[in-house]
């Protein structure tokens, strides 16, 4: 009986690990690697992790992060369902004051201004699917410039699953196919897309927000 | 034995003769049979070196140079940060064997992303046409420089899936005039449009054409006669039916004023070219089988139409899922400038079939592209066919251009593999056409832009080739008998 309890929770703890794609000091080893790399991010990018736990109070289950901005992963179906999101999303950040685990400190510490600096706003089409969407927006650099996908697995090495994506709207338009390259068990993809000006570009960075927020900060967990 | 010998050598001969007489009535009673398309893959390594998927592609061919063909497809984009960073028009300027990307169409605004959705086309003078959406709106590029020379952007206008088309004919009283259909999705629920333009797409006017009083619209395709009136087709989206088909009806509305109004041929919707009743076609994000493979979008995917520019008739392509249980393609003519129409089935009822594209030579020649499916093995194959018909759309004759299993194709995109229609034009007696298929002699097997171009004429033998037959003919029969009586002398002598 003993045995069997035991070997449920063993099953359990692996299924939970596989979940998410290995044990959490894996994952936040694997974070700290690619958040470590200096030639993919932008001088502000800390700034926008650290925004993180504030998409993770409203609900988010992934962000995209471009050069200059988060654009949250939750279409709205109008400007105005959007602007509550903002709104809602303006006064998590103000309630915020995220304690970064032990081995993200030094990066994500006296973040607090630029985080408050940082804006929300609604973007009424997104060109992936026209949809309304909230994306804060720092004016800053969050990617590192020109990144490009050769860069990314020479720093980070091949990446653990390579998958496709097809952004269907709710009209004809064109949808952007999107190449995810996933790394720390999909924590993190460095995203290609179709539309890029520059193909191997990197396009945007898509975050699992929980995830990422359950590494970087020691509350959220 | 001997005679036996000699009964099997005459039988032998008589079997050949047979054979020979039987070949070529076979060919001369139904020529069409001999037909086959020229296939050509337009990329290479060199002129595609970034293996894009170069989906839903769009053709033209200059009326004053038929050498000159133009395409459209999802190539690279422009950069919305970059005006000097242009998409590209595929062109060919001798008849389709070689292929260059010419970067000409600039970003229509700054920030503004794409190409999304695109259609091109010449004017009668040979200038270079493309409607374009490029962020949120649709715009026209219109040639003001040299046929290579970036092109100039128009006004915006529309949203969704814009078409387009040139009025060709001097005669027509509306000659030069622009005409771009495209989906409104700025109304509930959602209306078909058509901008109309007299300055080349430099202003555009935008008239409400289909009926969305009961139900969205959906697949509007515009088709432009000789005589200036211009027709389009559209489907009433009428509720599910079931799997990946709705109900709905496919409607032919007419302008007779330069696209002002759209109400010239009656009705409160247009008339419906399959009849009364509703008809069942796809909308779907899963046109093939999903667990066998990759699938494609058809959602407006499923209608098409065109002008006979000899006579003026009409003609409207359709999907509609019949008796077979398959979703077929239908098409069919109206002679009465769209009041009545008359259908026939151009597939066979054995496999689900889509995305019809139809166009008319000047001779009367009716061809249409579509795609077809068979998920009956271990992975789906999809079919790119080409039915002519050369008696007004009573008889098809069907080719296969290409059977592709996208499953290996790195670039293939499942939800997205062709795009939501391809290319189909007719100049003179030729029909050019392009299809988003498996690459041939690349590094990489992906998706290429594939043109095919096929003769619009039925292979009926001409004078020379039948007094050619007659001689064979006479020839073989000589030999026979000569033969015959060699051995008839050789039986004799030896009994």
């Amino acid at each position: 009986m003993k045995f069997d309890g035991i070997l449920f929770g063993t099953v359990a703890l692996l299924s939970m690990a596989s979940a998410f794609g290995g044990p959490p000091e894996e994952k936040a080893n694997a974070l700290a690697k690619i958040f470590g790399e200096p030639g993919l991010w932008g001088k502000d990018y800390p700034a926008a992790l650290a925004s993180l736990p504030a998409w993770n109070r409203l609900g988010e289950k992934r962000v995209w992060m471009f050069a200059d901005r988060i654009i949250g992963g939750s279409p709205h179906k109008t400007r105005e369902e959007a602007q509550g999101e903002a709104e809602r999303f303006t006064e998590a950040v103000k309630a915020l004051r995220p304690r970064p685990a032990p081995k993200f400190e030094a990066l994500l510490k006296e973040r607090t201004e630029q985080l408050s600096a940082a804006k929300m706003e609604v973007i009424p089409f997104f060109q992936d699917d026209g949809t309304a969407r909230i994306a804060w927006t720092t004016g800053a650099q969050l990617l590192a410039p020109q990144l490009n996908m050769a860069t990314v697995k020479e720093r980070l090495g091949p990446p653990e699953k390579v998958s496709t994506e097809v952004v269907q709207g709710q009209g004809e338009r064109r949808p952007v196919i999107l190449t995810l390259h996933s790394y720390a068990g999909g924590a993190v993809a460095f995203v290609a897309s179709d539309m890029a000006p520059r193909p191997g570009s990197v396009d945007r960075v898509l975050l699992d927000v929980p995830a990422v927020t359950a590494a970087l900060f020691e509350e959220e967990r | 034995m001997k005679t036996c010998h000699l009964l099997i050598n005459t039988m032998s001969m008589r079997s050949f003769l047979v054979a020979v007489a039987v070949a070529l009535g076979s060919i001369l009673s139904d020529p069409t049979e001999m037909a086959a398309a020229t296939i050509k893959d337009m990329a290479t390594d060199a002129n595609d070196p970034s293996n894009l998927g170069d989906t839903e592609p769009s053709i033209a061919v200059n009326p004053t140079n038929p050498q000159e063909i133009a395409v459209v497809a999802f190539s690279e984009p422009w950069d919305p940060n970059d005006p000097a960073v242009m998409a590209p028009v595929w062109k060919s300027r001798d008849g389709g064997v070689t292929w260059n990307k010419i970067r000409q169409i600039p970003r229509p605004a700054p920030g503004a992303g794409g190409p999304f959705d695109q259609k091109i086309a010449f004017d009668a003078a040979g200038n270079l046409y493309v409607a374009e959406i490029g962020g949120s709106a649709c715009f026209v590029y219109r040639q003001t420089g040299g046929p290579d020379a970036p092109l100039t952007v128009g006004a915006a206008y529309g949203v969704d899936q814009p078409h387009l088309d040139v009025d060709k004919s001097a005669s027509s009283g509306f000659f030069n005039r622009l005409y771009s259909p495209w989906l409104n999705f700025g109304v509930a629920p959602e209306q078909s449009t058509i901008s109309n333009s007299t300055s080349s797409g430099a202003m555009m006017s935008d008239v409400a054409a289909g009926d969305n009083s009961s139900f969205a619209n959906r697949t509007t395709r515009i088709a432009l006669a000789p005589d200036g009136k211009a027709y389009v087709i559209y489907k009433t989206r009428e509720g599910s039916a079931g799997g990946n088909f709705e109900n709905v009806h496919f409607y032919v509305r007419r302008s007779d004023d330069g696209g002002v109004t759209w109400t010239a041929n009656g009705g409160t919707s247009g008339v419906s070219v399959h009849g009364a009743s509703a008809v069942q076609t796809f909308f779907t994000n899963t046109f093939g089988n999903l667990a066998k493979g990759k699938v494609a979008r058809a959602r407006s995917s499923d209608a098409w139409i065109a002008i006979d520019p000899g006579s003026g008739d009409v003609y409207a392509a359709y999907v509609s899922k019949d008796g077979s249980g398959f979703g077929q393609i239908f098409v069919a003519r109206s002679t009465d400038q769209g009041v009545t129409w008359t259908s026939a089935r151009v597939t066979d009822g054995t496999h689900h079939s889509a995305y019809p594209e139809l166009a008319v030579a000047v001779n009367g020649a009716v061809g249409v592209l579509y795609i077809d499916y068979d998920d009956s093995g271990a992975s789906t194959i999809f079919g790119h066919h080409f039915a002519r018909s050369f008696d007004h759309g009573v008889n098809w004759t069907v080719e296969l251009l290409q059977s592709m299993d996208p499953g290996p194709l790195a670039n293939a995109a499942s939800g997205f593999l062709w795009g939501d229609y391809e290319g189909l034009t007719a100049v003179g007696h030729t029909f050019y056409g392009v299809f988003t298929g498996q690459s041939t002699g690349r590094a990489t097997s992906q998706l290429d832009p594939i043109f095919f171009k096929e003769s619009a004429q039925a292979k009926h033998c001409p004078w020379w080739c039948w007094w050619w037959c007659w001689c064979w003919c006479w020839w073989l029969l000589l030999l026979a008998i000569l033969i015959f009586l060699v051995l008839l002398v050789v039986w004799l002598r030896k009994k």
